[in-house]
C-alpha cells in the first residue's frame, strides 16, 4: 500500500507537469520588438477570434511589435479581461488592444489604462467610457442590415421570420439585431413569428430551434446574430426534414458557416474579416504610439457572403 | 396525505405540463413531446451519474468538462484521424473512465474534499479540450456516427433509448446489486458501512469512475446530435444536472434519493425550456425563470422530504456525526 502523503504528491506532481506542458505549449516566446502589446479577445470558443488572433499577430510581425493574445477561460467573461488589462499596466506594456466582452464593464480596465497613460484600442466592440485611441470595426448594425435585407429579398419580401439574438445584453447582438429589425421593418408582409436568444451558440440554437419548429408549422427564414446558433438551427431543422423550406442566415463567416453555404444549407453570412480587425487595430496602436493622428472609428467594409462568391472565401 | 408521498415528483411534473399545455396547444403535441424527451436525454444521462455521486455524500462538478474532453479527443480520432467509428467511441469512454479514475482516486485516497477535485478537473480537462482543439471547431461527421444522436430505432429516437438503457441499468444496479445498497451506505455513514466490512474507498473510486464514463457517452450522444465538437460545450451541465437530482428529490446529503427521480428532475428542466421558447418568454427573462422555478421545486422537494419522510436510523446517525 503505498503511503497517502506519497500518492498525493504523485499526483500534485503530474498536474504541475501537465500544466507546465500546458504553458509551454500555450504561451508563444516573445522576441524582443520595438513595442510591447497585449492583444485580448472575447473567448476561444469561436473560431472568430482564432481568426482575430492570426490577424493581430500577423500585424506585430509585420510592424516588429511583441503581441501577447489573451482570452478569457471563461468565455465572454469581462472581469477576466480586467485582470488581463490590469498584468499589462503593471507590466508595463506600451498599448493595450481589448475587444470588451461588456461595454461597459470594461471602462474601469481603461480608465486604469488611461492614468498609467496606455493607450487603449478596441477593435470589433466598443466602450462605453475612459479614452479610447480607436475603435476598429465594422459597423455591425449595417452588416446585420445588409443580410436581413438580402435574405428577405430572396424570399420576395414576404414570409414568416425567426430571429435568433445573440447574448442578452451583449453589444454586437443589440446592434445586429437592430439591423436586423431595421430591414425586416421595410417590408410590411414579413411576419417575426419570434425572436429569441440562443446564447450566441450552436448547442442553444439547436435547441431553441427545436422547439420552435415545434411551436411553427411554416417558417421561411432564420436570421441568426452568429454562424455557430446558425449552424445550430441547421441541424434541428435537418433533423425535423424542414431544411429545405427553410433559409437560414448567419454573420460572422466562420468556416463551418462558409462550407454550409456552399452545400446549399445556409443562404448567407457576413464576413467582418476579424483578421483585418486584429490587424487594422494594431496598426492603430502603433500609429498611436508613433505619435500620428489616428481616427477615432475606422470602419472596415463587410460583404454578404452568398453561393455566389463563398468559393473565394472558403480555405 | 401520506401515500402520495412517493409520486410527489410525478405529481409535480404532471402539474407543470398541465399548467403549460393550458397556455401553450403546441405542448402536448406527439412530436414535442419526443422533441423534450431527446432534448432531456443528455441531461439525463449525466445526472444519473451525478445521482450516484450524491448518493455518495459526493459532487461531481467535472462531468461537463469530461464531456467536452472526450467529445473532442473523439472528434479528432474520427475526423482528423479517420479511424473507424468504434475505436473514437471506445476511446472517448476510456478518457472519461480516466478522469473519473482520478477524482474517485483523490476523494478516496488522498482525502480532497469532492467539490474541490472535481472543481479543479473541470478547468484541467477544459483546457486540455481548448489545446487539443485550439480554438476550433470540428463539424460533420459521417452518417454511421450521426445514428447515434439523430438516428431512429423502431420510431424511438436513438438519444432516448440510449438514455432510457442507462437509467434502466442504474435502477437495476441500484435496487438489486451490492454495490447498490453499498453506495447508499457509503452515504449514510462512511465510518459505519467500513466497519461493517463495505470497501467504501472502492464503491466512491467505483461511483466517480461511472460517472466519467457517463459523461463521455453523454458527449458521444451530444457531439452526433450537434454534428459538430467544441470544447465549450456543457459548462453549465454540471449544475443544471445537480439541480435535476435536487428536483429528483437526491438531497446533497447523501444516503438518500435515487436514479428514478433524477430522470424526473431531468425532464422538469428540459419541459421549463421548451415551455418558455413556445410561449415566446423574452430572452431577458427566460435565465431568471428557469431559476425561479428551480428554486420551487427544489423547496417543494426538500419541504415535503422533512414534513412526511419516515424517521431512519441512517439519517439520524448522520445529523448525530455531522455536526
Amino acid at each position: 500500500m503505498i503511503p497517502r502523503y506519497k500518492m498525493a504528491t504523485f499526483l500534485v506532481a503530474i498536474f504541475m507537469i501537465f500544466g507546465l506542458m500546458l504553458s509551454v505549449a500555450t504561451d508563444p516566446v516573445l522576441a524582443a520588438g520595438k513595442y510591447k502589446m497585449i492583444f485580448i479577445v472575447k473567448s476561444l470558443d469561436n473560431p472568430f477570434w482564432d481568426r482575430m488572433r492570426a490577424g493581430a499577430e500577423k500585424a506585430g510581425k509585420d510592424l516588429d511589435i511583441d503581441i501577447k493574445t489573451l482570452a478569457p477561460i471563461k468565455p465572454y467573461n469581462v472581469e477576466e479581461q480586467l485582470r488581463f488589462m490590469e498584468d499589462g499596466i503593471t507590466q508595463k506594456v506600451d498599448a493595450i488592444c481589448v475587444v470588451p466582452a461588456d461595454s461597459k464593464g470594461i471602462v474601469p480596465g481603461i480608465e486604469k489604462a488611461n492614468k498609467a497613460g496606455i493607450p487603449v484600442v478596441t477593435p470589433n466592440s466598443r466602450a462605453y467610457g475612459g479614452k479610447v485611441a480607436t475603435w476598429t470595426g465594422a459597423q455591425n448594425r449595417d452588416v446585420g442590415y445588409d443580410i436581413a435585407k438580402y435574405a428577405l429579398g430572396v424570399l420576395g419580401g414576404k414570409g414568416n421570420v425567426i430571429i435568433l439574438e445573440g447574448t442578452p445584453g451583449n453589444q454586437t447582438a443589440i446592434d445586429r439585431k437592430k439591423g436586423f429589425d431595421d430591414a425586416i421593418a421595410e417590408y410590411p408582409d414579413i411576419k417575426v413569428l419570434a425572436s429569441q436568444t440562443a446564447k450566441y451558440s450552436r448547442v442553444e440554437g439547436m435547441r431553441v430551434m427545436e422547439n420552435l419548429v415545434q411551436r411553427f408549422p411554416k417558417i421561411d427564414l432564420v436570421i441568426a446574430c452568429n454562424d455557430e446558433m446558425a449552424l445550430g438551427a441547421v441541424e434541428a431543422l435537418d433533423a425535423a426534414g424542414r431544411l429545405k423550406e427553410t433559409k437560414i442566415t448567419g454573420f460572422d463567416a466562420n468556416n463551418d458557416a462558409l462550407k454550409s453555404i456552399s452545400e446549399g444549407k445556409m443562404l448567407a453570412t457576413g464576413d467582418q474579416r476579424p483578421d483585418a480587425q486584429g490587424y487594422w487595430g494594431v496598426v492603430a496602436a502603433y500609429c498611436y504610439l508613433e505619435g500620428m493622428p489616428v481616427p477615432k472609428d475606422l470602419y472596415l467594409p463587410a460583404p454578404v457572403i452568398d453561393q455566389s462568391n463563398v468559393k473565394q472565401h472558403l480555405k | 396525505m401520506k401515500f402520495l408521498i412517493p409520486y410527489s415528483r410525478i405529481l409535480i411534473l404532471l402539474a407543470l405540463c398541465a399548467l403549460i399545455s393550458f397556455f401553450s396547444p403546441h405542448f402536448l403535441q406527439t412530436s414535442n413531446i419526443i422533441n423534450i424527451l431527446r432534448q432531456a436525454a443528455i441531461l439525463n444521462i449525466l445526472g444519473v451519474g451525478m445521482t450516484i455521486v450524491i448518493i455518495t455524500g459526493g459532487i461531481d462538478l467535472s462531468n461537463g468538462a469530461v464531456l467536452a474532453l472526450s467529445s473532442c479527443i473523439a472528434a479528432i480520432l474520427l475526423k482528423d484521424a479517420g479511424l473507424p467509428m468504434p475505436i473514437g467511441i471506445i476511446a472517448a469512454l476510456i478518457i472519461g473512465c480516466c478522469c473519473g479514475l482520478i477524482n474517485g482516486a483523490m476523494v478516496a485516497k488522498v482525502a480532497i474534499p469532492p467539490f474541490v477535485i472535481t472543481y479543479a478537473m473541470m478547468f484541467f480537462t477544459r483546457g486540455l479540450a481548448f489545446l487539443f482543439l485550439q480554438g476550433k471547431i470540428i463539424y460533420g461527421f459521417t452518417p454511421e456516427f450521426r445514428f447515434i444522436g439523430t438516428g431512429y430505432l423502431f420510431g424511438v429516437p436513438m438519444p432516448i433509448i440510449i438514455s432510457a438503457m442507462v437509467t434502466i441499468i442504474f435502477i437495476f444496479i441500484q435496487k438489486y446489486t451490492p454495490f447498490g445498497s453499498e453506495i447508499y451506505a457509503v452515504g449514510a455513514d462512511e465510518e459505519a458501512s467500513m466497519l461493517s466490512g463495505i470497501r467504501t474507498k472502492s464503491v466512491v473510486i467505483r461511483v466517480y469512475i461511472l460517472s466519467g464514463i457517463l459523461s463521455a457517452l453523454a458527449g458521444i450522444v451530444y457531439m452526433s446530435r450537434l454534428n459538430a465538437s467544441e470544447p465549450v460545450i456543457g459548462e453549465a451541465f454540471p449544475l443544471d444536472a445537480i439541480a435535476a437530482v435536487l428536483i429528483g428529490g437526491t438531497p446533497l446529503s447523501g444516503g438518500e434519493g435515487g436514479v428514478g427521480g433524477t430522470v424526473i428532475g431531468a425532464l422538469v428542466i428540459t419541459i421549463i425550456i421548451n415551455a418558455m421558447n413556445l410561449l415566446g418568454i423574452s430572452s431577458l427573462l427566460q435565465t431568471f425563470v428557469l431559476g425561479a422555478l428551480i428554486i420551487i421545486m427544489i423547496s417543494v422537494q426538500s419541504h415535503s422530504r422533512r414534513l412526511f419522510s419516515l424517521p431512519s436510523i441512517f439519517s439520524a446517525n448522520r445529523n448525530g456525526a455531522g455536526s
